[in-house]
């Protein structure tokens, strides 16, 4: 095993040989089935291999190998089958290797999970292609020496049609059914470790701006006497988060493509102006952010988005603040799409024309 | 234990302090409550209107009774020669209501409102730091510890502000991240945007301490001049 390992690869024989010195039975079997068969059935492939030529040599001869992970993968399934073997020396021989590899095949995963997952895989099945399948008789059940539970279907003349191999320490999972957060509606795996887990952080950050509380940053710039709320790329990087959130909040909502903000460490571009509608409890409740738009010598603000939580929607946020945006933004274009709740907003304050093209070439000052 | 001793009473100067005046603590507050809501723009001219109409007050209290009443209003009044902030300055200075030292920090204040008033641009009070500590210097090493006051008063109020909203972050959010003095100084000290806001107020807060010290240094003043009035009208009439 110490050479297949150190080659990387393994001759058939050497296959032969491992299967002749582990499992008796095995031995019988590989007489009459080759082991280039036995790869195929577990979907690993035997391939031509060469020794590396020497420098004068003209020529070199090869012969089918097998890779050393394809190998243990191999020996991993027949232990699944409940066959008396030990893949561990060779698995433990090729650890270094895999966990360092950024990309795995699929009997190098089997390899790495190897030790977790040894006698508690799920049952393995092998049956006969449909073609030839012939009509159900007869199943039996017998258990393995190793522990493993196998039973066989066969036809009336004794041919089996599909085994299935159970192992011992097999306990059935629950089913994973995909489930979508009420509060946050981030879609996760119910019975899954690690959806749960990335549905818990993600919960977290959704949450901060769907069901916003005070922002400690918020707190404190408001007790130091800091009363604009606005964002532009020298403000302080909690405000381009704060901003950041929110827009990724409009996005996700709407099913855009982009997030309108650069990212939630800054935005570079001088003519991004955000601005944070905050509350009397330093709660961030919605946000927006206009750009400077240039066209043909004439330049004009444009609201390019605007988004609150659903929560304070309806509560007159926007219309208080309306009225500080067009003072501090002027005749500013409403980009499209807009949404008919915005549509509705725009009617309501008689700022329809703020949807058609920009009205003013002039900028109000800032 | 016994009855508790009472106040020490300076002897040689039993007068209350000149900053304890009512209308002297009164502008104060005053001038905080109001500078917050204001512009830089705005508090200079509050500033300077606060100790014209201080001036006027001194003036009609020390005028000679052949002036009072109708007659001082008139001159007081528009277009009376002592409506304007700088007639009110040179003849405190001239009939001896206020000293040299006041009436240079009053000249300062008025050129400072002034500019406030007439310039077209936007105006701000730390570009005229300079003359700002010019009206704060009242006397030797005045100017500084205004300076020295304005930042901890500045600071104070964060402080004071930020453990008080504090107790009530502690229900919203879990966690009190301003229970102490030192846990708001470290959260201060990473936030060089706080900083630079609070840099922004010193020179607001720096305009009201040294208003409030020349509107305190007026009323005392002019209280000593009464003072002497009397005591040279009882030696007359002896």
């Amino acid at each position: 095993m110490g050479t297949i390992a150190r080659n990387g690869w393994a001759s058939l024989e050497d296959i032969r040989d491992i299967l002749y010195l582990t499992d008796a039975r095995l031995d019988a079997i590989a007489r009459d089935v080759p082991i280039r068969r036995w790869c195929e059935c577990f979907d690993l492939r035997a391939r031509t291999i060469f020794p590396r030529p020497k420098k004068s040599q003209a020529g070199v001869v090869g012969y089918d190998g097998v890779a050393a992970a394809d190998v243990a993968a191999l020996l991993i399934y027949l232990e699944r089958l409940g066959y008396e073997l030990e893949p561990l020396p060779l698995v433990e021989r090729l650890m270094d290797v895999i966990r360092s590899n950024p990309y795995l095949t699929n009997a190098q995963l089997s390899v790495l999970w190897y030790e977790r997952c040894r006698h508690k895989c799920e049952p393995l099945v092998l049956y006969l292609a449909d073609a030839a399948r012939p009509k159900l008789a007869e199943t039996r059940r017998l258990r393995t020496t190793t522990g493993y539970t196998i039973e066989v279907a066969t036809s009336a003349d004794g041919t089996p049609i599909w085994l299935s191999a159970s192992a011992p320490k097999y306990r059935k999972r629950r089913v994973s059914t995909p489930e979508t957060c009420l509060q946050c509606g981030y879609v996760w795996t119910r019975g899954d470790p690690d959806s749960s887990a990335a549905h818990r952080r993600e919960h977290k950050k959704r949450l901060s701006y769907l069901d916003p509380q005070p922002v400690v940053e918020l707190v404190a710039a408001v007790a130091a006497g800091e009363n604009t709320i606005s964002v532009d790329r020298t403000s302080p990087r909690w405000k381009h988060r704060e901003i950041y959130r929110r827009a990724l909040a409009f996005k996700r909502e709407f099913g855009y493509d982009f997030v309108q903000w650069q990212s939630d460490k800054g935005d570079d571009d001088p003519g991004a102006a955000g601005v944070l509608f905050c509350n009397a409890q330093n709660v961030i409740v919605g946000a927006c952010a206009f750009r400077l738009r240039e066209y043909q010598g004439r330049s004009w603000r444009a609201l390019q988005w605007i988004w609150l939580a659903p929560k304070y929607r309806r509560s007159g946020i926007l219309t208080t603040r309306w009225f500080d945006l067009r003072r501090q933004f002027g005749d500013f274009r409403v980009e499209p799409p807009v949404s008919e709740a915005m549509q509705a907003f725009l009617k309501k304050m008689g700022d329809e024309s703020l949807m058609g093209a920009p009205l003013s070439s002039t900028l109000p000052e800032r | 234990m016994g009855d508790m001793d009472p106040a020490p009473v300076d002897v040689l100067n039993d007068e209350p302090h000149f900053l304890s005046e009512p209308e002297v603590a009164q502008a104060l507050e005053r001038m905080l409550n109001e500078f917050q809501r204001e512009t830089d723009r705005g508090a200079v001219l509050i500033a300077g209107e606060m100790v014209s109409a201080q001036l006027a007050a001194e003036i009609r209290a020390l005028a000679p009774p052949e002036l009072r009443g109708k007659r001082i209003n008139e001159l007081l009044k528009y277009p009376g020669f002592l409506s304007s902030f700088s007639a009110r300055c040179d003849v405190a200075l001239l009939a001896g209501f206020i000293d040299a030292s006041a009436h240079r920090s009053t000249v300062v204040l008025r050129r400072l409102r002034n500019d406030a008033a007439h310039s077209t641009d936007a105006f701000s009070l730390a570009v005229h730091r300079e003359r700002l500590m010019q009206m704060c210097s009242l006397g030797s090493g005045v100017a500084a510890s205004v300076s020295e006051f304005a930042a901890k008063s500045v600071l104070d109020d964060v402080v004071y502000r930020l453990k008080q909203r504090g107790m009530t972050l502690e229900n919203e959010i879990g966690r009190n991240p301003f229970s102490s003095a030192a846990e708001i100084f470290e959260h201060l000290s990473v936030r060089p945007d706080l900083m630079a806001v609070l840099d922004e107020r010193m020179p607001k807060m720096e305009l009201a301490i040294g208003v409030w010290l020349l509107l305190g240094l007026i009323v005392h003043q002019g209280k000593r001049r009464r003072a002497e009035r009397t005591t040279g009208d009882i030696d007359d009439a002896n």
